[in-house]
């Protein structure tokens, strides 16, 4: 395959494997719902929204199909639907441009990754976007209020107590661990709280400053391995401050 | 410049970041930047026992900066860029054996430094070497009356005078030696504290400090320190009344912008702190304080007291943590306490990379304390 200089090496194998599988490329079926579209650069981008409260029921693109930018819309359709249109503006690049990375390969700047720096392909998805918001704005208004939106958990998760939900993180932990040879006691789960946190506690086994780089590592395969948004946190260390208390 | 000055503004709330263009153009780039500000603590430890103390929540491994450790990062922020460093942070720098060589040496290196303090061992000795190197030094007292400073704070109610006696010498030895710095007051407010509103704000235009600021107390994602949010807004007469009291050479300020709030942010994504990056007095580096406590060790970067600091700036694990709070990982509304130090730069940053604005030209005269953003 001949490097495309538009694609960072970062982006070259999700994109490619995404443009094999668009799921929201072509025109937007006929509705009477409200569509918001936008048009840069041949690309097209429009967002179909479920009744009257702005929350996108379908999104589609259109662009030449082999081009990045697809790979790049497709994700950005995939993350808005069920999403609030503000949502897929403000955030929607992101979520893409997260999705696009392959997190062991180097990443395409040095400092923070943002669609504005992460290279061309991100230029046309960035200008469709920013007519997105102006329609949006035009239509609706500018919003004053917050954007809290946050995608929730899956339902089958949720269902679970917290024995299910163990039961499910656990041997992928196990996994983890046998596969950067890490033994069994080095580390362990012990407590899932209300708000889905995870509470490890490791033995000295790991070197002191392994610790933050291993927690992010696992936090990342728990994430892929589950498809939910895990959080990890070792426990709560106490003041030891002798004259102030709690 | 003596006093206040006369033309330009000393921002106490909101962010001066749009003043620093050139770190905000890098930083969108995708360059390394160094923080403008850091904020730090020389100890972890504290002679005090405030009430409202959000260090009760931040331990971490306790190690010891000394001040072969002080002065090597010291030197390292100059070199790559810091231009500002706050002694405030999860301790009281004033009682550690490296303070005042701190901050001379800080300064010498060119960079404007800082103190936020209880003031209780600075007594005039301490503050006529200190003061020439700061921009500002700043005591937290939430309290004007000794019986509810003992109660607030933790101490003995005698300690509320000799503190009190520090403040007004600041304020002399700064007008005797006529040096740049402003001497602040800050009162951290619980809702419960509303009875002492007004007793300190008079008690400021007694001492004579530059600046009273008045602001919300921060609690964790769990809020442990119990903070009632919703409690501020009854309190809104009071605190305008209190801010009337300002008068020419002293100002009465208080932080709407982060009471009016209720604890919540606008914002999911965190891109403040690598423009202002928080250190433990443990010699933790780590994005920011609410981040310290061991319970967040994936967050943790390094620490001063085993490695450069440049090389921990320089590394890529740095980057990493710096790239997991700026992505979709992390979500602020959700994974953090409230309304952290970063939280006005954040606002900025989030709205400007959503395309809520552009950035803004900024004209006139830069405003005072311009390396704390
Ligand atoms: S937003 Fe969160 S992570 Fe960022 S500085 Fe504030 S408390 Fe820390």
């Amino acid at each position: 395959m001949i490097p495309n200089p538009d694609i960072p090496e970062a982006f070259a194998g999700p994109v490619s494997d995404r443009l094999q599988h668009l799921v929201h490329y072509g025109p937007v079926p006929e509705t009477d719902a409200t569509v918001i579209s936008a048009e840069a650069d041949g690309m097209r981008l429009s967002l179909v929204l479920d009744g009257e409260n702005e929350t996108v029921a379908d999104a589609r693109f259109t662009a030449p199909a082999d081009a990045p930018e697809a790979a790049i819309l497709d994700l950005l359709c995939a993350h808005a639907i069920g999403a609030p249109v503000r949502e897929v503006i403000e955030h929607g690049l992101i979520f893409a441009l997260q999705a696009l990375r392959a997190p062991e390969a180097p990443s395409p700047v040095a400092g923070i990754l943002t669609p504005r720096n992460a290279g061309a392909c991100f230029k046309t998805p960035l200008r469709l976007i920013a007519a997105i918001r102006r329609e949006t704005e035009a239509r609706f208004g500018r919003h004053k209020d917050t954007n809290f939106f946050d995608r929730p958990y899956s339902e089958t998760w949720s269902k679970l107590d917290k024995i299910g939900k163990r039961d499910l993180v656990l041997p992928h932990i196990d996994g983890f661990k046998a596969a950067n040879g890490i033994s069994d006691d080095a580390f362990e789960l012990v407590e899932i709280d209300q708000y889905d946190r995870l509470f490890l506690v490791f033995t000295d086994e790991i070197p002191v400053w392994d610790k933050p780089v291993l927690l992010m590592k696992l936090e990342r395969w728990l994430r892929k391995q589950t498809g939910e948004r895990i959080e990890l946190f070792t426990e709560v260390v106490k003041d030891a401050n002798r004259i102030r208390r709690l | 410049m003596t006093g206040m000055t006369d033309h330009v503004e000393l921002i106490l709330d909101g962010t001066k970041i749009a003043w620093h263009q050139d770190r905000i153009d890098a930083w969108e780039r995708g360059e390394r930047i160094a923080p403008i500000t850091i904020d730090m603590s020389l100890t972890r430890a504290c002679n005090f026992a405030c009430h409202f103390c959000y260090a009760m929540l931040q331990e971490n491994e306790r190690k010891v900066i000394d001040k072969k450790a002080i002065f090597e990062f010291l030197e390292d922020c100059a070199e790559i860029g810091v231009k500002g460093i706050s002694l405030v942070s999860d301790g009281e720098s004033t009682i550690s054996p490296v303070f005042v060589d701190a901050c001379k040496y800080g300064h010498e290196l060119g960079l404007s430094m800082a103190v936020g303090t209880n003031g209780f061992v600075l007594n005039r000795r301490k503050l006529e070497e200190v003061l020439p190197s700061l921009t500002y030094l700043r005591v937290n007292i939430s309290a004007g009356e000794r019986k509810r400073y003992a109660e607030i704070m933790g101490v003995k109610e005698h300690w509320f005078d000799r503190v009190a006696e520090n403040i007004k010498a600041m304020g002399e030895i700064k007008r005797e030696q006529n040096l740049d710095v402003t001497i602040g007051m800050q009162m951290v407010l619980m809702p419960e504290y509303h009875d002492q509103i007004m007793p300190l704000a008079r008690l400021g235009k007694e001492l004579r400090p530059d600046y009273l600021v008045i602001k919300h107390c921060s609690d964790d994602e769990d809020g442990s320190l119990g903070v009632d949010y919703s409690g501020y807004a009854s309190l809104y007469d009071t605190l305008h009344e209190a801010e009337a009291l300002s008068d020419d050479t002293y100002q009465v300020t208080v932080k709407w912008s982060k009471i009016d709030t209720e604890g919540t942010r606008s914002y999911q994504r965190c891109y403040g702190a690598p423009f202002m990056l928080q250190m433990s007095g443990s010699g933790l580096v780590a994005p920011c304080g609410m981040l310290f406590n061991e319970r967040y060790k994936k967050f943790h970067i390094g620490n001063i007291t085993e490695e450069r600091f440049r090389d921990i700036f320089y590394s890529d694990r740095y980057w990493e943590v710096m790239n997991y709070l700026a992505s979709p990982d992390f979500n602020a509304q959700k994974m953090c306490g409230s309304l952290c130090l970063q939280h006005k730069v954040n606002e900025f940053l989030d709205g400007y990379q959503k395309g809520d604005f552009e950035l803004p030209e900024m004209k006139g005269e830069a405003p005072m304390h311009l390396n704390f953003i």
